[in-house]
């Protein structure tokens, strides 16, 4: 048997070379482990920070709602400061608001949660205030000659011969109302009759009101006519057998006769602008509204002609919207015959209505004067209708930033220098604004407040008569769809104070 | 047995006795009931309104009544009152009576009736005669009558005025003869040239009531007949395109001639009409128009130009004239190729194919006819994607395609189709392919 026996050179060379690969092993095997751990830190701190922004997103997305449903019901939209934030879960968030145009607003929210941290924009218009809700109205005094009718109907739930239920009507004035009736021709209001502020009701003769009489609770301002531009062709006058045609789209004329026997054709969807509108005897003019919704904007004389016809292809009142601007020298005369389903608005003259036009939708107007029975059936949807435009219209939404602190502390209300526990939640984050409100509290008695909301306890509160929000008006969602002129209480109410 | 039999003859001759007396009453009983019937004078028509206890009742009795009851029941209609006995006072018809005796009267023999028109006609007869008559002879009449309908519309003096209420009645009227006979719908040509131009746009209106390929015929038949009435025809036509109604090319032809007109507002009403008829072979004119000095113009130019490509280039002239370029361009140089893929190729090829193409809208009816050949292929995703490009292109092309297509075994094919019919049609009918066959019908 051989051995082979190293010589002490041998093992000289050879001593440590184990200790040295170990060494580099362990290194080796240190720094994988090192930077194992450290991408595994950042993985997790990115993971982390994703988290947070996507939360902070959803808390800006809150905020931004927040602020936009404050804007539904007459707030400021300003929701929270960077100095005093809204709390919301284990975030914040601020909301402001810029108004860009009149009615347009920009909504800016920034919502922070840990390291996140996010940037949301909404531009919203305001609604808008639908004035075909008072129903049949006038700035000055009414008078409802013998055998008139007014009532109502519900365009959503079929025709008005249809429907049996037939109350709701809404008549009022900012003045007196006066109405006659007579054995032979009995007059008949189905619904509220509202005059003026500290007016009264006079009935002559054989007459029914449904409803309340009661003097409305303040003054209605009509607004204007907001005449779209529109290039107005030439003043034309229409004498021919055959129809003239304004088809769909915007269209307008300096002025507009349709002489005797003449025919005129507005058809949807359409907005058309006149000067001025001459129906007279033998013409007529039909609105055909198969394909859209037609606005018709007068901006000077309008006389529909004893003897004239107005028809409308459809039965939606909605449809057809006939403003005219109008002046208080030169009333707008609606002499013709026919059915006019259609709302009907002249802020700033009078309107005279022929007995043989029937007018189903809405009628307001400077002056109201009804020659003969009048047939007026006012169209409950009208309210629905209104409600819809009274909310905000969202016109665009973006993304403004989406990012982490960047900060040392990832800590939002250290990054602010906040104490968490100071903070309020979002509905009472909302700008104090001033509130003038008049309501019943749980008693039922008149109250009125007029000062910081943030001093008013909304708890006392039972039935809102109205309210505003720096002079906006504050509309209830929850509450039943009103038709006609907020009713007065009667009494004088009782002076709150700050409350709180 | 002597009795058995004798009561036998007597029974027999009871009976013979019985049949000859009812045989002979029969007769006398019917003539007697139609002499009541004929004698009926306006006393006892009104004793026949008082006798009756329901509109049921009413309607049986007044149903028996002779070609005498006619005037009086129109008498009774026009004055809305019941016929006149004894002198007393007249009490209003109830909607239901009115509705009875309306029924009753327009019920009688054609012959009885427009007798009875025909001489009220040449009275004349009053504002409210007339308008109870049209209403008459919108119910029973047939396009024979339209002639009595005009002579009922119009006054003695052809200078004067028609009365709107009077107008909208024969629209009315003759709307109803010719949903009943659509037979008449040819004959309306000779009517707008025999009759006053004053009631040719009542009968263009009529005309646009009736929901048929002759009617769209003849009213693209009636443009250029008179200046006046041409944009009332073609806001009618133009309604019908928006309505989904099928136009053929000729009256898309008719309708292009009037993009040359000088006056702007046939201009407006003609490239309306085009942009609802959807009329690509308009788009080259339309593209020359976009320069229009004349605002109105310019603007229903744009609105026309959107409705046929689908685009929202609103009012920017420059950039409509550089997508038609580009669209013909495409057209001239890729077009074909890119056709064929549709038609012959397969899986991805005809995927890319299909979304190459969908990105053009100018030549949508021949890209639709690519389509409808993949529409009988045996791969369902083929099938459902060319439905579904089908809906998009909106070109009626393709529709007896899609048709068959609802009656294919594979329920999501069947829900690809229909889908693409109602996008195309904008109907809201429901799957069944019975109902979409109908309305293509």
């Amino acid at each position: 048997m051989k051995m082979r026996v190293r010589s002490s050179e041998e093992r000289a060379g050879r001593r440590g070379s184990a200790l040295v690969f170990s060494l580099v092993a362990v290194s080796t095997v240190v720094v994988l482990a090192a930077s194992f751990t450290q991408y595994a830190s950042i993985v997790s701190s990115r993971q982390a920070q994703a988290v947070d922004r996507k939360r902070a997103f959803y808390v800006a997305e809150a905020g931004l709602a927040e602020a936009y449903v404050g804007l539904t019901c007459g707030k400021s939209g300003e929701v929270g400061s960077q100095e005093a934030p809204a709390l919301l879960g284990e975030g914040v968030f601020w909301t402001h608001a810029t108004e860009l145009s009149e009615g347009v607003i920009q909504l800016e929210c920034t919502g922070m949660v840990g390291s996140g941290r996010a940037k949301l924009s909404v531009v919203a218009r305001r609604g808008l205030e639908s004035v075909f809700t008072l129903g049949v109205f006038g700035n000055k005094a009414v008078t409802v000659p013998a055998g008139s009718r007014v009532d109502a109907y519900d365009s959503s739930q079929g025709s008005y011969a249809s429907q049996s239920d037939k109350t709701g009507a809404a008549l009022g004035s900012n003045a007196g109302v006066v109405i006659t009736g007579t054995a032979a021709l009995p007059t008949v209001i189905s619904g509220d009759v509202t005059p003026g502020p500290g007016k009264t009701v006079t009935v002559m003769g054989n007459v029914q009101i449904s409803g309340s009489t009661q003097p409305a609770h303040a003054p209605t301002v009509l607004p204007g006519v907001d005449v779209p531009a529109v290039v107005l062709g030439p003043a034309t006058v229409h004498n021919s057998a055959y129809p003239l045609v304004i088809p769909a789209g915007q269209c307008g004329y300096q002025s507009l006769t349709i002489k005797s026997g003449s025919q005129l054709l507005i058809q949807g969807p359409s907005t058309v602008v006149l000067g001025a509108l001459s129906v007279e005897s033998s013409a007529d003019v039909t609105f055909d509204t198969t394909n859209g919704p037609i606005e018709l904007f007068v901006s000077g004389n309008c006389n529909l002609a004893t003897g004239s016809l107005v028809s409308t292809s459809g039965t939606e009142p909605a449809d057809v919207l006939v403003q005219v601007s109008g002046t208080p020298t030169s009333p707008v005369t609606l002499r013709a015959s026919g059915n006019l389903y259609g709302l009907v608005f002249v802020p700033q003259a009078q309107v005279i209505l022929g007995s043989p036009l029937k007018v189903f939708g809405a009628l307001v107007a400077d002056k109201v004067t009804l020659e003969g029975a009048a047939q007026l059936h006012f169209d409950k949807n009208l309210a629905a209708v209104a409600a819809e435009e009274r909310m905000p219209r969202q016109l665009a939404w973006r993304i403004i930033d989406m990012g982490s602190i960047g900060e040392a502390s990832s800590d939002p209300f250290d990054v602010l220098g906040l104490d968490k526990t100071a903070l309020l939640p979002p509905a009472e984050s909302h700008k104090d604004q001033v509130l003038v409100i008049d309501y019943y509290d749980y008693s039922n008695v008149y109250h009125t407040y007029d000062g910081l909301e943030s001093q008013f306890d909304w708890t006392v509160v039972k039935d809102v008569i109205e309210a505003t929000r720096d002079a906006e008006d504050v509309f209830f969602p929850r509450s039943p769809l009103k038709t006609g002129l907020k009713k007065s209480p009667g009494v004088l109410p009782v002076v709150d104070g700050p409350m709180v | 047995m002597r009795s058995g039999k004798g009561t036998g003859r007597r029974a027999a001759l009871a009976v013979l006795v019985i049949g000859m007396a009812a045989g002979l009453a029969a007769p006398l009983v019917a003539q007697g009931g139609r002499a009541s019937a004929s004698a009926q004078t306006p006393a006892a028509i009104a004793r026949l309104f008082d006798e009756a206890r329901t509109p049921q009742e009413l309607r049986r009795r007044l149903s028996t009544a002779g070609p005498e009851a006619v005037p009086i029941l129109f008498r009774c209609l026009v004055d809305d009152h019941y016929p006149p006995a004894g002198g007393g006072e007249r009490a209003a018809l109830t909607p239901e009576v009115r509705a009875v005796v309306f029924d009753v009267l327009c019920e009688r023999p054609r012959r009885e009736l427009t007798s009875f028109l025909e001489e009220l006609a040449a009275l004349p007869p009053s504002t409210s005669e007339r308008l109870e008559a049209q209403c008459v002879v919108g119910r029973f009449g047939s396009g024979d009558h339209a002639r009595l309908l005009a002579r009922l519309t119009l006054e003695a003096d052809p200078s004067a005025p028609i009365v709107p209420e009077l107008r909208a009645g024969f629209t009315e009227a003759l709307s109803a003869m010719l949903a009943r006979d659509g037979a008449a719908v040819s004959r309306m040509r000779e009517l707008v040239a025999d009759l006053p131009p004053r009631l040719s746009g009542s009968i263009v209106d009529a005309l646009a009531t009736v929901p048929s390929d002759e009617a769209t015929r003849c009213l693209a038949s009636l443009l250029g007949r008179s200046t006046g009435l041409d944009p009332l025809i073609l806001a009618r036509l133009a309604e019908r395109g928006r309505a989904g109604v099928h136009i053929d090319e000729n009256t898309q032809e008719a309708v292009r001639r009037y993009l040359g007109s000088a006056d702007p507002a046939i201009l407006c009403a003609a490239a309306h009409t085009a942009g609802e008829l959807r009329d690509c072979e308009a788009v080259e004119v339309l593209v020359q128009l976009v320069d229009h000095p004349e605002e109105r113009v310019r603007s229903s130019v744009f609105a026309a130009l959107a409705s046929i490509s689908g685009l929202a280039y609103g009012s920017d002239g420059a950039r409509w004239t550089s997508w038609y370029h580009a669209e013909m361009r495409w057209w001239d140089e890729e077009a074909d190729a890119l056709l064929v893929r549709i038609e012959r190729g397969h899986g991805a090829e005809f995927a890319r194919a299909a979304r190459q193409a969908m990105e053009h809208r100018l030549f949508r009816d021949r890209i639709a006819e690519a389509f409808a050949q993949a529409l009988r292929r045996n791969n369902l995703e083929e099938v459902r994607l060319s439905c579904r490009a089908l809906g998009q292109l909106g070109s009626t092309t393709a529709v007896r395609g899609l048709l068959e297509c609802m009656q294919a075994s594979d329920p999501s094919v069947r829900e690809a189709a229909w889908k693409a019919l109602q996008s195309i049609t904008g109907s809201d009918l429901p799957p069944e392919s019975d109902s979409w066959t109908r309305l293509n019908g």
